[in-house]
């Protein structure tokens, strides 16, 4: 998902006693470019990346990037692409459609 | 066209900005960004140098780049490092003598990364030092390799 640089390809190995279907989020200081948090990464190695300077619905917004969401262009919902600090009345919103979406990633199992 | 702070927030509250569309704000954006840069939000601080960094505004966007070096917060001085691959090699090399000494080893390592192609021969005397004398063995390592590979 998306191309990622040799920096990322080095974070997203550390996948020690993780399942090929589980999502590692790493929590970094800060990344280059600055983000919040980036959702790219290595093909078969699925996760995210969230800086200590995010808000705190961006994990949350990454992984949803990860389980296949897009941005809207809403302040109620989780995945406003006008930044998770901007979020109105949180909690933020998932719309049905977007739990569709998260139910058919090839990540999420029945447990 | 006047570019407002609402627009420079707008694009860089984003979780993930879009630096190549932000870049569009063109200079007229660079005052406000400075202001975001000595601002109380870190993450703002930031992305804000680093899309001065992208900005063709000449000596405006390279004060705010070496601004942004002396920032206290070292996140804010990583960015400041990686922005200078943005600048012109004479201006880098000043702004990246500062941060490859830098006491946070994450900042230094950044700025090291960010060695311009030519670098100046000031610059090339402080890698050497680095080389044998930085406490750090991987930022030892990655002067040697800078040198090997960038010519005097
Ligand atoms: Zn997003």
């Amino acid at each position: 998902m998306g191309s990622v640089t040799s920096e990322q390809a080095e974070l997203f190995a550390f996948r020690d006693g993780m399942q090929p279907t589980d999502i590692a989020v790493f929590f970094v200081r800060s990344t280059v470019p600055p983000t919040n948090g980036c959702a790219a990464h290595p093909g078969g190695r699925p996760g995210a990346a969230v800086a200590a300077g995010a808000t705190r619905w961006t994990l949350g917004h990454e992984v949803g990037h990860v389980l296949g969401l897009d941005h809207v262009d809403n302040n109620d919902q989780l995945m406003t692409g006008n930044g998770t600090g901007r979020i109105t009345n949180p909690p933020p919103d998932l719309l049905p459609s977007e739990g569709a979406t998260m139910d058919q990633s090839a990540l999420t199992i029945d447990i | 066209m006047p570019v407002d702070m609402s627009d420079v927030r707008a694009a860089l509250e984003r979780d993930e900005p879009d630096y190549t569309q932000a870049q569009q704000l063109g200079p007229g954006a660079i005052p406000h960004l400075a202001a975001l840069v000595r601002g109380d939000d870190a993450m703002l601080a930031a992305k804000a140098v680093y899309l001065t960094s992208l900005i063709d505004a000449g000596q405006d966007a390279i004060k705010v780049v070496a601004d942004a070096a002396s920032h206290p917060d070292p996140a804010v001085r990583v960015a400041a490092a990686a922005a200078t691959r943005h600048l012109p090699a004479h201006a880098a090399s000043d702004i990246v003598i500062a941060l490859a000494a830098d006491s946070d080893g994450g900042v230094a390592r950044v700025a090291l990364k960010s060695v311009p192609a030519k670098p100046s021969d000031e610059l090339r005397g402080q890698l050497a030092y680095l080389q044998g004398n930085s406490e750090f063995p991987e930022l030892r390592e990655l002067a040697t390799h800078i040198l090997a590979d960038t010519g005097p």
